[in-house]
């Protein structure tokens, strides 16, 4: 699984180079109230998906889905390594947004945005579960050429959405159901995490079953 | 005789091809030419042994081992070389070790760097810049570095120029002296397994013709050359396929004995190469 992992990151090194290049424009491209609270939200999920996307397209460029099932590795494993990396491109991204964060702190430049908090993790893991569980099984179905438009529109929806949702709440910040459930935080701040946590793998674990079905099913 | 790959009753079905229950067996320590000509199943058999198609009837064992459900340790013994590349070309060849190695439990990393040298391969260019022969070259090495004891080869040399072609024959030939390997060696281009086949398999449209030791198979069948007068009822069944022309005619017999007792002096009869057994068998009557 670990090996299936590293050989998605091995594949594309220059993703990385991608990613912190990316993280600081991103600082000054979005440095104004609109964007500041969403920055690292945004920034990761274009991270992950750039990762998983490179990997992917790959994968198929290469047409090396022969190869991964000509090794002694089961098909579940590669579709589990698959699930799994999206997790450690989510850290890549944390981690290289940070650096690129605390870079901005630096006194000699004028931009100075927010750091990075374990709430921005929780929201990306959130969005991000909701859109690989829809993307994977897709994938596994149809193959990463044949989806590449889809997946362009697909992230990019969820790139906008935690901006969407951020106006939604300012809106409706003073009505009753939401002065309930910021009460009900208050009173038991890790609540929210742990709905988050969990309905995130429960998404992830019926996607990883379908996508599983469809892959031991797939002939190459 | 110890099997290392059997094949029974085969069968898979697409809507314009069949893969109609074949059946053959490879022996532990020898070198199967698997024959036909383009499209006859040769890669549909392989990906079958591979499990990167599903059977619809019949069964492969691969030492002694079903393929479906002991999988795992069955490619864990399996070398591959396609058709085509299927490394990644961003990679070089040192990180497609770093790659690939994990996987084996019997990875041998000196063997690995021997291959390399000995295909002057360069160990620090990306695959991208290789040429077709050098990608084959790679793969061979990649099969041949983690103890394989059956290596699966489908069409390694189609594509590439004769010296090229050569060269891997070679080192194959050379490699494969270790008594312990079995390799099954796929290509419609029958003059690549002069040298080094001890057994052929012989495929056409989904159907085996034959499957048995080169040497028997040689000695057995033969090509008949004489004048279109000779042809008659009697000796037309003799034939598995006549070439005519007005100058007259060229046939295989599969048995090259009861030929030459039936038409003695008046024809030339000789060996026929597998060449012309494929020719023959796929073409049939050909005027």
């Amino acid at each position: 699984m670990i090996l299936l992992i590293k050989k998605d990151l091995l594949i594309q090194k220059r993703s990385f180079l991608f990613l912190f290049i990316y993280g600081l424009f991103l600082f000054v491209l979005f440095n104004n109230p609109v964007f500041e609270e969403m920055i690292y939200i945004m920034g990761m999920i274009i991270g992950v998906y750039f990762f998983l996307i490179t990997a992917n397209m790959e994968d198929e460029k290469n047409k090396s889905e022969i190869l991964l099932n000509s090794l002694p590795v089961s098909r579940s494993c590669i579709v589990l390594a698959k699930y799994l990396s999206v997790f450690v491109y989510i850290c890549i991204g944390a981690l290289f947004l940070g650096m690129a964060g605390l870079i901005f702190q630096l006194p000699v430049i004028p931009v100075t945005p927010r750091l990075l908090k374990a709430t921005d993790l929780l929201a990306v893991i959130f969005l991000i579960s909701i859109a690989v569980s829809i993307y994977f099984p897709l994938y596994f179905r149809f193959g990463a050429s044949a989806l590449r438009l889809f997946s362009v529109v697909f992230f990019l929806f969820f790139f906008f959405v935690p901006r969407w949702l951020f106006e939604l709440y300012l809106a409706y910040e003073e009505t009753e159901a939401l002065l309930f459930l910021k009460d009900i935080i208050a009173q038991s701040p890790l609540l929210p995490a742990v709905v988050v946590l969990l309905t995130s793998f429960l998404l992830l674990t019926c996607s990883f079953l379908l996508s599983q079905r469809i892959y031991l099913r797939k002939e190459f | 005789m110890e099997q290392t790959l059997e094949v029974v009753n085969l069968q898979k079905k697409y809507t314009d091809f069949t893969l109609d229950n074949i059946s053959f067996s490879l022996p532990r320590g020898f070198i199967m030419g698997f024959i036909g000509p383009n499209g006859a199943g040769k890669s549909t058999t392989i990906k079958l042994i591979m499990n990167l198609i599903r059977k619809d009837a019949g069964k492969i064992n691969v030492f002694g081992l079903d393929n479906t459900s002991h999988e795992q340790n069955i490619k864990e013994k399996i070398g591959f070389v396609y058709d085509e590349n299927h490394y990644y070309e961003e990679l070089t060849p040192i990180e497609i070790r770093s790659i690939i190695a994990p996987f084996y439990s019997r990875w041998d990393d000196s063997a690995y760097d021997g291959f390399l040298r000995s295909f002057a391969l360069p160990q620090k260019k990306k695959l991208k810049t290789f040429s077709r022969g050098m990608k084959t070259k790679l793969s061979l090495a990649v099969a041949l570095s983690h103890g394989a004891e059956l290596v699966l080869m489908d069409e390694p040399t189609s594509g590439l120029d004769p010296v090229f072609r050569r060269e891997i024959l070679d080192i194959l030939r050379d490699l494969l002296q270790d008594e312990r390997k079995s390799v099954l060696f796929s290509t419609h281009i029958t003059s690549d397994l002069d040298r080094i086949a001890d057994y052929i398999t012989f495929i056409n449209r989904g159907n085996i013709i034959f499957s048995a030791e080169r040497d028997v198979i040689l000695d057995n069948y033969g090509l008949v050359k004489g004048n279109n007068e000779l042809l008659d009822e009697r000796t037309r069944e003799q034939f598995v396929g006549i070439r005519e022309t007005s100058l007259g005619f060229e046939a295989l017999t599969k048995n090259i004995q009861k030929a030459r007792n039936l038409l003695k002096e008046r024809a030339v009869v000789e060996r026929a190469t597998l060449e012309d057994i494929m020719l023959y068998t796929v073409k049939g009557e050909i005027k």
